[in-house]
């Protein structure tokens, strides 16, 4: 944990200078009230459990270094790993915190002495890759990329929420050869709203914000730095979209349920029809009355939709049945599509079946096999793919795999979509964080 | 029922009767109208956004002239192409002959008038591929079809009967084996092409030939005062009010200077620098079809001496990415767009000098291709296409001429194409030629009748959202600044297309 200490320690220096008035009363200071205090460790009831249940909370005291001109007020840790000074309080987690979208909704719990609440969230969490490539029918190639560079901040006062989340793309599709500085990175927005939390339960956002199904799906997935859930690596449903949405955390760790209705365009576009898109979800434990059955989930969702100046149909309807632990998860994923691009009248199905498992506490195997069927009427042009991945938890916050992916295509697909067909190899190391400062003002 | 409401009735009543007929031909399933005209109004506004969101005015100029004729219209429907290609339901997008991986050189949209004269450094005319927007690697039925496909509308413009059509695009096909046959075994000898006997190309090179000998475009575009050329500002030609020419803000005027300097370091064999002292440059609207919403600015230089007899024009148009999508790693073959146009003009061409003027820079931040502006460079028009123009046996004739450059251009090794395309798909076919043929020759008949019911739906599309198909466009917080406006400009009034 040393790792997590010096980190720790950092966001205590920092704050040491940004809060240093305050610090100066130490009669002031909160007192633990020995409740969970850290997100993480309230993930059984957040909307993000399994993830974080991988999060081992604690940390060691900070060894931040005072001056004589200006002492550090005493930085004390709690046994759940929260690193208080002076009024402020800072917990580490990793990234499944940040995850497809953090559950912001649960603020930690501490005596705040009649103060409003506050708690600010940053985090990163970043996808370093090299690929190997071997195109069927064309020579080999190789490089470097970063399939996401993400960078957020969140807040909680009181019962106010709100997230912007920035993420680093190409400044242009591949195929393209001049964007925005010649082809550089750029960050752009992918979520940005505001909310508002009621009785703790009922969580509505407006803006920029995520969807529904798609960030639900990923977090049971877990291994999003291998591989994208079925819906999203075909382009099905947008994980962002600009309109509002609105979940419910059911009590007792039953799950959530919500609904949202934005544009449909999906976060890089502007809207484009008249049309909306509603979206039902729901994240279910049914079983959790039973502790051992509580990893047994079903997600299920429905989405109305349109897509494009054509407003072509674009209407989903999924079924998944999971196991989610964090030793072992496992799950299938049947989607019925109506709706391929401008295509609006095209109907397909998608399976997205995988398995993961962490074992010795570090190693961590996984594997993922998607069959798209392009073409339900006539059962073919399909598009298929296997991901197979060994990685290890190195600390909590990076996590590095091995994968190798085929992709296969049946004889109409590989004309449509030509040199689709490769087996790739890929390394890639993944770096999450997020550091949380709670209070009280 | 109003008048106006029977006709809307009426002509939905054609589009669904139409509908039907295509059933058996265009795809394997009935192209239902209402999902047909999504389609067509989804890939157009998404190919067209960026410009639709800055330039509204100036896609619906180009929109307004796909209207007008059906060939126009397919010269504006490269991205609904590309979306048929992509999706096996249609009968474009299959083939028994598929090179898995394989993604030789093209020009990216062949169609039969994006071919035409250029005017090589010895003074002499052929014909060579004459627009290179597009051109990228592609798997090879893209522009095989693309050619073939505008080889039947073509046809059918020229009232050929449905087997005479069948000939035209055999004509072409056959043609493009033979040639990558050539190629593969080594007997292949590239040539230019010039003219001949036939009727099409006689009277092409006829056309090119007196048009340089008069300099025609110094006569349309110019005038000439107190012993000094400048362009004529307003439409040059009656007949074509659309076309106009306007003044260029002084800032963009003042940057042409260093894009011709640049331009001139991409030429293989670069004129002196005063040849290039600019003398005028205007805005140009109204040209083209697919690009009728870019940026054209025709800019006169000195030429060889200051008299004004050899003042030279230059057409500068701002260029986009090619829309090839990238299948392949890396993803793209050049380095930007000014390297990929000028590797294109020597891979595409029988010869690198086939137009030596024909080069690349960047112009006020954006990629410009700069290239001679000259009324002897004609172009393969499809509605020229009449009297002994019309036969089968002159329109096969020009037909197996395209297949043949366009075999050559795709057996060679632009924009790092590995060059073995050609021994790739002769293999491919094997002694099964004419299964080669008659497959091509299928889904050209067949996607030509999808583009024919693409072109009404899009008429009634245009009727029932407006001209730019419903898209909302600038607003006064993300609309362009008022530079950018400027440069943009304001097109002629569209004539109405119907």
């Amino acid at each position: 944990m040393g790792v997590r200490a010096s980190i720790v320690g950092a966001g205590v220096a920092i704050l040491w200078f940004a809060t240093s008035a305050a610090a100066q009363d130490a009669g002031d200071s909160l007192v633990e009230t020995g409740e969970p205090t850290t997100e993480a460790a309230q993930s059984t009831e957040s909307t993000d459990a399994a993830p974080e249940v991988l999060v081992a909370a604690g940390s060691e005291p900070s060894t931040a270094a005072p001056t004589p001109t200006n002492p550090a007020p005493s930085a004390t840790t709690t046994e759940d790993g929260v690193v208080e000074v002076g009024s402020v309080h800072v917990s580490l987690e990793n990234g499944p915190g940040l995850g497809p979208t953090p559950g912001l909704g649960t603020l930690p719990t501490f005596d705040t002495r009649g103060g409003i609440p506050w708690s600010v969230s940053i985090g990163t969490q970043t996808f370093g890759q090299y690929e190997l490539l071997f195109p069927s029918g064309a020579d080999w190639n190789h490089r470097f990329s970063i399939p996401r560079a993400w960078l957020s901040l969140g807040f909680r006062v009181e019962n106010a929420v709100g997230r912007v989340l920035l993420e680093g793309t190409r400044a242009i599709d591949d195929g393209a050869l001049s964007g925005i500085a010649d082809d550089s990175f750029l960050l752009r927005l992918r979520e940005a709203w505001g909310g508002y939390r009621i009785a703790d339960l009922v969580e509505i956002r407006a803006g920029l914000v995520p969807t529904l199904l798609t960030p639900w799906l990923t977090q049971h997935w877990w291994l999003r730095g291998v591989a994208r859930i079925g819906l999203r690596e075909h382009d099905l449903l947008a994980p962002a979209d600009l309109g509002a949405s609105a979940f419910i955390d059911l009590p007792e760790g039953f799950g959530r349920v919500g609904v949202s209705y934005t544009n449909g365009e999906g976060y890089s576009s502007r809207e484009l029809n008249r049309g909306k898109n509603l979206e039902l979800a729901a994240d279910v434990h049914p079983l959790a009355f039973v502790p051992e059955l509580r990893p047994l989930a079903i997600v299920l969702g429905y989405t109305n939709g349109s897509l494009g100046a054509g407003s072509a149909r674009s209407d989903r309807v999924v079924g998944s049945l999971l196991w989610d632990q964090p030793e072992i998860g496992g799950g299938v994923t049947a989607s019925y599509v109506l709706g391929l691009a401008d295509r609006g009248e095209r109907e397909g199905g998608l399976i997205d079946a995988w398995l993961r498992g962490l074992l010795f506490e570090h190693l961590i195997l996984g594997a993922q096999v998607l069959h798209f069927v392009r073409d339900l009427a006539t059962g073919t042009d399909t598009l298929t793919s296997l991901t197979l991945t060994a990685g290890a938890l190195v600390i909590d916050q990076i996590r590095i795999y091995l994968a190798v992916d085929g992709r296969f295509a049946d004889a109409l697909a590989r004309v449509a979509t030509p040199a689709w067909e490769r087996w790739d190899v890929r390394l890639v190391v993944e770096a999450d964080v997020v550091a949380r400062f709670f209070g009280a003002l | 029922m109003s008048n106006h409401a029977l006709a809307r009735a009426g002509r939905w009543t054609l589009l669904v009767a139409s509908s039907a007929w295509i059933v058996s031909c265009g795809s394997s399933e009935p192209l239902d109208p209402a999902a047909r005209t999504t389609a067509v109004v989804g890939a157009m506004v998404e190919a067209d956004r960026r410009e639709l969101s800055g330039r509204g005015d100036l896609v619906a100029g180009k929109y307004a002239r796909m209207a007008r004729t059906l060939y126009d219209f397919y010269r504006g429907t490269m991205p609904i192409f590309r979306a048929d290609l992509a999706d096996p339901r249609m009968r474009i997008a299959r083939t028994e002959f598929d090179l898995p991986g394989q993604l030789p050189f093209s020009i990216g949209d062949a169609h039969p008038e994006n071919f035409g004269l250029l005017l090589a450094a010895d003074g002499t005319l052929a014909l060579e591929p004459n627009d290179l927007d597009a051109a990228d690697r592609y798997p090879y039925q893209l522009d095989l079809r693309r050619l073939t496909v505008g080889l039947v509308l073509a046809s059918r413009g020229a009232r050929l009967e449905d087997d005479e059509e069948d000939a035209v695009v055999r004509s072409c096909v056959s043609s493009y084996l033979t040639t990558l046959r050539a190629i593969d075994d080594g007997t292949y000898a590239p040539h230019r092409i010039d003219d001949g006997t036939d009727p099409i190309l006689a009277d092409l090179f006829r056309r090119g030939r007196r048009d340089l000998a008069e300099r025609a475009e110094l006569a349309a575009l110019t005038v000439l005062e107190s012993g000094a050329r400048r362009f004529v500002r307003g439409a040059p030609d009656v007949d074509d009010p659309e076309n106009v020419l306007s003044d260029l803000p002084p800032w963009a005027f003042s940057e042409i200077d260093s894009s011709l300097a640049t331009y001139r370091s991409s030429l293989a064999t670069p004129p002196p620098e005063g040849e290039l002292t600019v003398l005028d440059a205007v805005r140009e609207h109204g040209s083209g079809v697919a690009s009728w919403a870019r940026i054209r600015v025709l800019v006169l230089v000195r030429g060889p001496s200051d008299a004004p007899e050899d003042d030279v024009v230059l057409e500068l148009k701002e260029e986009t990415q090619s829309g090839a999508s990238g299948p392949l790693p890396p993803g793209v073959f050049s380095d930007d767009e000014a390297d990929r146009i000028r590797r294109a003009t020597r891979a595409a061409w029988s010869r690198s000098d086939a137009e030596p003027r024909w080069g690349a820079s960047s112009w006020l931040g954006m990629p410009v291709q700069i290239r001679l502006e000259s009324e002897a460079q004609k172009t393969f028009r499809t509605d020229r296409l009449e009297g002994d123009r019309a036969s089968v046996s002159s329109i096969s004739t020009i037909a197996a001429v395209l297949g043949e450059m366009l075999a050559r251009i795709q057996a060679s090794d632009g924009l790092g194409a590995d060059g073995r395309f050609a021994s790739r798909l002769v293999a491919r076919v094997g002694d099964r030629e004419t299964a080669f043929v008659t497959g091509e020759v299928e889904a050209a008949v067949a996607h030509a009748d999808v583009v024919t019911l693409d072109w009404e739906l899009f008429r009634e599309a245009l009727r029932a959202r407006g001209p730019t198909l419903g898209f909302v466009g600038e607003t006064p917080i993300d609309g362009p600044d008022l530079e950018r406006r400027a440069l943009y400009g304001t097109p002629a009034e569209v004539r109405p297309w119907e």
